[in-house]
């Protein structure tokens, strides 16, 4: 049994234009350990997914059907005392803008004590040693005057460390990271990384890594799975992701990576944008950009299906490679029409 | 600086002035009147026109009638005489109200700015006549001096308001001052509305024979009043009586006192030579006896087994200290304008010499409070406590919230005239309640047992409900409009007769003032009836109001 | 910098906008129109000879600049003189009535905030259901209803009419069981609008920290909802109640005024307003000094504790 699994979730937003599905039938599973990247453009339905799972989702959002299981509970059918149980303790998040995520009218040190405290009966001295120990595990020097500080007295970087510390702090089985160095300096943004990359390891977390940026994925996640428009439309390890995308939206993804050494003067972007929620694309919901779009995709939504069999996998294997396109049930008159250039030297680390 | 002042009897300071501040109702708003209903009156709008064709003005003529804000009843009854005089068509009244002080800058400096200003203001008087019409119609009494507020000048009413105040005899007083009102009533430069009402409202089941006093300042008087044969009495079992005053207490020492309040409440703790009853008429108090010797000398016998709270005994040292006690203070005039010298012929027996002979002696004398030579001498200072021989002894104040006196267990009286030796009351507090509505709510809870500063409204509410008793006389105050009698067509008396003969008095009496008062139509209120006959008043009324 | 060397900072920039209060209040008596001369005596009439006297002993001889300066060294030692009126001690006269003004105003001030901050945080976090459109009407009347007719309208209800309440003060000390029970309608009178501006102010400031993303990081890590609320949401919507705290206290302090008029109570507000029908310029002159200290030294502990509130505060200068 995987630690976590997500059943035909379905996040609806009530606006003003209509019902919104922000996520809309997905499902995935993670292994205790295992690190699963979700990638994809903003409104893909990653950050939503990320909240989901904590029933963190507030008005005017609302999960209407699916399941989310944790460690075999059933997470949507939890009382408030036993979400509070799961959230921090079982579930850990680190959030994208880590200046925002932090209380500015209290000390970092208490801020981390106060989850220590939330779900272990230690005294309020334990509590703070604690804090310190784990502000040294994430690399705060100093960590036992800086326990009394306040988040504004820390740079970026710091303050993520401090988030991170305080994610850690009752040692989660998950760790959800929600763009967790999108609002960093890129100079700063690989020791992040490498700190949740330790750290997971360390605490034999497994981790949900929420990322626009396949760069940022490729280094740490055992797994990839590509949203869009509230869908997942291709899984794969990350490896096999990187060297043969199988759909042509994470081709696209893949052109607009910046890779060392690369002397483009403009990334290629994958011309128009997410569609409208309220009112998505028939059939396969990527055609009305999707260069080998063809009258199929126009008629049909395509299943998620493996790459090699053209089978949909009611429980693929972690090792399995999806994509929801029509190129793999050969319903594609012209087929896809792509290459995979591996430079030397270059790409992925 | 030597006549800038007061020389009326009363010892009127500038501020008094200010009669009627404060009356608000509970419910009472500044709202317009309609007077669609009052008739106009033909005749006063062909004086009018008529006066307006001697001047060579064209109707309409500006103007603009003033009130101070604070009186809900005089922003009223303003209204109400802009309102009929505008629909004559012969005018164009503005309203305007008034914050207090900026109020009394415009009055006081009318006549000077020569502000197209008419004025709804009152006088408070007194007991003599003279106090009407001195500081108001005096040319020596022009603002700032005194309360000519017009600056009104004629020198037969200067000649006769000289002469009624240096003549005694009352038969020659009455004709005097008969003339002299006659005169101003033709001449109109201000015009009467309205005599106050003194009253006074308390609960039948606790208070008996409490009684209005006409004169602001002796509201307590039937508190405890040998001579005169009153006296009250509570019906419970408590001992102490619980009054109200609308302000606070400023001063305890009659060489100082200036405020209404600080007199009613030092009033049952000092006693003068003589005393004025409910009517008018002179009594005995300190003096048992007394006559005028020649036109300036009269003689006093004292009262004898008189003591002062301090224990010390009365005697004509303490007279002559008293009076003499008036030179260099703020009050100086309301003595030593007619005292000329004391002259102790024994202990109980003095002559008074005055430097001019004074009409208004003895009501002066009925409310000058004897004090005793030991506060002359500064042994004992009067602004810490009041020294008098009153039946009543000062106990404590408290600035904002009360005073108190208790029972003179020494007074003087033997017990005879069916009044009891010693005050039936052991205790009376004055609470201090400066919200008209919450003097009305105090007394409608029991909180204060009777009241003598209530709103005409709220006098006429409880004299509806047979659990208070109310005892109304008519009062020593008069309201009155004031004319810029200086600026065309003012100056001309047939304008201001006839605007006179517009002013609904009867109206202003009933509704705005909810019956509290009468129509008045002479400078002097028709308390004083020997000076205000009703025969007197008929006369005028015909001859100059219909 | 830490809080005690900020607060000492604040304090020291303080007394120069004290000396402007007592400047402002010492020109009172000379930009009131005519000779102050006339306002010493009370606008009594008084001979040549008393009145130099009077100027000599008033100091009003000499120039300008020394009689402030002698003025202030004076109210620096609580020296306030004699009133012309009364004869009595100024600072004496204040000393009797300002416990009573502190008290109604500091009770008044208390309700606004038992009432207000509870009712806030209930309105903000049950937004949109009917306890918030209840608090939210009732506040909007809080705010509309002049004190004047609110303390008359207590006064014939509970007063009058139901008897449960005496309509002037009871004749006991101030701390007395009594005069505390009576203290209850003018607390509600002076109070009532405070506390609907406390808490409009703190439900829209908590709708906007509800939105702040450390509310989620505080649930995301397991928090009670009420630990979510009270300890993370309500301490920064409270900066912005406390900013308007300054305003507040000049709400109360004119507040006091009218309350202190309906309910006889013998306070700073009706002592000034006597003052100034009896032109006791003295004890306006001292009022006038003692209210602008108490705006200044309150606005002053705003700041304080908006500092204690908000650590950003203390760096940012």
């Amino acid at each position: 049994m995987a630690l976590l699994e997500v059943e035909d979730l379905v996040v609806q937003f009530y606006t003003e234009d209509g019902t919104v599905r922000a996520v809309d039938g997905i499902s995935y599973e993670i292994d205790r350990g295992e690190t699963v990247a979700l990638v994809g453009e903003s409104g893909a339905g990653k950050s939503v997914t990320c909240l989901s799972l904590l029933r963190l989702l507030e008005r005017p959002g609302e999960i209407v059907s699916g399941e989310i299981r944790f460690d075999g509970r059933d997470v949507l059918g939890l009382s408030d005392e036993e979400l509070r149980d799961l959230r921090g303790n079982e579930i850990a998040m680190v959030f994208q803008d880590p200046s925002a995520a932090l209380n500015p009218v209290y000390t970092v040190g208490e801020q981390i004590a106060e989850a220590i405290r939330a779900h272990e009966d230690v005294t309020d001295e334990t509590a703070r040693r604690r804090a310190i120990d784990l502000l040294e595990r994430v690399e705060i020097p100093d960590a036992a005057s800086r326990y009394s500080e306040y988040p504004h007295e820390f740079s970026g970087g710091m303050q993520q460390r401090v988030v991170i510390a305080m994610a850690l702090s009752c040692e989660p089985d998950l760790l959800v990271c929600d763009e967790p160095t999108t609002a960093l300096d890129v100079t700063i943004e690989a020791g992040i990384l490498e700190l949740l990359e330790d750290l997971a390891a360390e605490f034999d977390t497994a981790i949900q890594l929420v990322s626009h940026d396949l760069g940022v994925v490729a280094g740490l996640c055992d797994r990839v799975q590509v949203m869009y428009a509230g869908e997942i439309v291709e899984r794969a390890p990350t490896e096999e992701l990187y060297y043969d995308p199988k759909h042509p939206y994470t081709v696209g993804l893949m052109a607009s990576i910046p890779r060392i050494g690369d002397d483009r003067d403009e990334l290629p972007t994958i011309p128009g944008s997410m569609p409208d929620l309220v009112d998505v694309p028939t059939g396969c919901r990527f055609h009305p950009r999707c260069p080998y779009a063809e009258e199929a995709c126009r008629l049909r939504a395509p299943s998620l299906v493996d790459v090699e069999t053209g089978v949909p996998a009611d429980e693929p294997a972690p090792n399995d490679h999806l994509a929801a396109c029509h190129e793999y049930t050969d319903d594609l008159v012209d087929g896809l029409d792509y290459e995979v250039v591996v430079e030397d030297g270059g790409g992925l680390e | 600086m030597a006549e800038r002042g007061d020389r009326d009897t009363g010892g009127l300071p500038r501020r008094s002035v200010l009669a009627g501040l404060g009356v608000a109702g509970i419910t009472g708003t500044a709202g317009c009147i309609s007077a669609d209903d009052v008739a106009v009156d033909g005749d006063a709008e062909e004086l009018i026109a008529d006066g307006f064709r001697e001047e060579g003005v064209e109707p309409p003529v500006e103007a603009t009638i003033y009130a101070n804000s604070e009186s809900d009843e005089r922003v009223e009854w303003a209204q109400l005489v802009a309102h009929e005089l505008n629909a004559t068509g012969l005018f164009d009244v503005g309203f305007e109200s008034l914050e207090l002080r900026s109020y009394i800058d415009l009055v006081d400096n009318m006549a000077e700015n020569e502000a197209n200003a008419l004025i709804c203001f009152g006088f408070i008087g007194g007991w003599d006549p003279h106090a009407y019409v001195y500081s108001a119609f005096h040319s020596d009494s022009a603002t700032p001096n005194g309360h000519n507020i017009t600056h009104y000048e004629n020198e037969t009413v200067d000649r006769l308001i000289d002469e009624g105040v240096e003549t005694v005899d009352s038969h020659e007083r009455v004709e005097i001052y008969e003339k002299l009102q006659e005169r101003l009533v033709e001449d109109a430069p201000l015009s009467f509305v309205r005599a106050h009402e003194e009253n006074v409202v308390y609960r039948a089941d606790v208070v008996d024979g409490f009684r209005a006093y006409p004169v602001s300042g002796g509201e307590y008087t039937s508190l405890y009043a040998p001579t005169l044969g009153v006296y009250t009495e509570l019906r419970t079992d408590a001992d102490e009586l619980v009054g109200d005053v609308g302000a606070g207490i400023s001063s305890y020492d009659p060489t100082a006192i200036d405020d209404d309040v600080s007199r009613i409440v030092t009033g049952p703790i000092y006693e003068g030579l003589l005393e004025v009853d409910f009517d008018g008429r002179i009594r005995p108090l300190l003096a048992t006896d007394w006559e005028q010797l020649d036109e300036t000398t009269w003689r006093f016998e004292l009262r004898e087994d008189v003591r002062f709270h301090t224990g010390e005994p009365f005697t004509a040292a303490d007279v002559q200290a008293t009076l003499e006690r008036y030179e260099d203070t703020p009050r100086e005039r309301a003595v030593f304008e007619w005292y000329d010298d004391v002259e102790i012929r024994d202990g109980h027996e003095l002559d008074l010499h005055l430097r001019r002979p004074y009409g208004p002696l003895e009501t002066t004398l009925g409310q000058l409070p004897i004090v005793p030579e030991s506060v002359a001498d500064g042994e004992y200072d009067l602004s810490n406590r009041p020294i008098g021989t009153g039946p009543y002894v000062f106990d404590e104040h408290d600035e904002d919230q009360y005073w108190r006196m208790k029972a003179n267990p020494d007074h003087w009286h033997d017990g005879s005239g069916g009044v009891p030796e010693t005050p039936p009351i052991e205790t009376v507090t004055f609470r201090i309640v400066t919200e008209p509505s919450a003097r009305h709510g105090a007394i409608a809870r029991g909180d204060v047992h009777l009241s003598t500063a209530l709103s005409g409204e709220s006098v006429a509410a409880f004299a509806s409900d047979d659990e208070y008793v109310v005892d109304r006389t008519t009062g020593a105050a008069v309201d009155f409009l004031g004319y810029p009698i200086y600026r065309e067509p003012f100056t001309n008396p047939k304008v201001r007769r006839g605007i006179s003969r517009l002013i609904p008095r009867e109206r202003i009496v009933e509704d705005v003032f909810h019956g509290a008062g009468r129509v008045a139509y002479t400078p002097i209120s028709p308390l004083h009836d020997e000076f205000v006959s009703p025969a007197f008043e008929s006369e005028l009324v015909d001859e100059y109001f219909s | 910098m830490s809080l005690a060397n900020y607060v000492l900072r604040r304090v020291v920039v303080t007394i120069p906008v004290l000396l402007g209060v007592t400047a402002i209040t010492f020109s009172l008596l000379h930009v009131a129109p005519g000779d102050p001369i006339d306002v010493v005596t009370g606008f009594q009439n008084v001979d040549d000879d008393v009145e130099a006297s009077l100027r000599a002993e008033y100091g009003l001889d000499r120039p300008v600049w020394e009689q402030y300066l002698v003025w202030v060294a004076d109210v620096l030692t609580l020296e306030f003189g004699e009133s012309p009126v009364t004869g009595r001690d100024v600072g004496a006269t204040i000393a009797e009535r300002l416990p009573y003004t502190l008290l109604l105003g500091g009770s008044a001030w208390l309700l606004s905030l038992l009432i207000g901050i509870p009712a806030g945080v209930v309105a903000a976090v049950k937004r949109g259901e009917p306890a918030d459109e209840v608090s939210r009407i009732a506040a909007l009347a809080g705010i509309a209803t002049p004190n004047f007719w609110l303390g008359l309208v207590l006064l014939l209800v509970f007063g009058v009419h139901l008897g449960w309440f005496r309509v002037i003060p009871p004749d006991a000390p101030l701390l007395s069981l009594e005069m505390l029970w009576f203290m209850l309608l003018p607390t509600i009178t002076l109070g009532t609008a405070s506390a609907a501006l406390v808490m409009r102010l703190l439900r829209s400031s908590m709708l906007r920290e509800l939105n702040e993303g450390y509310v989620r990081t505080a649930r995301a890590k397991g928090l009670r909802e009420r630990t979510v609320i009270w300890k993370h949401v309500l301490r920064n919507s409270l900066i912005a109640v406390v900013t308007v705290a300054g305003l507040q206290i000049t709400l109360l302090v004119d507040g006091a005024v009218v309350v202190e008029q309906v309910f006889s109570w013998p306070g700073m507000g009706r002592l000034l307003v006597d003052a100034i029908g009896r032109r006791d310029f003295p004890v306006v002159q001292a009022s006038v000094l003692l209210i602008g200290v108490t705006v200044v030294v309150a606005n002053l502990l705003v700041d304080i504790t908006y500092s204690y509130l908000d650590p950003r505060i203390r760096y940012d200068r």
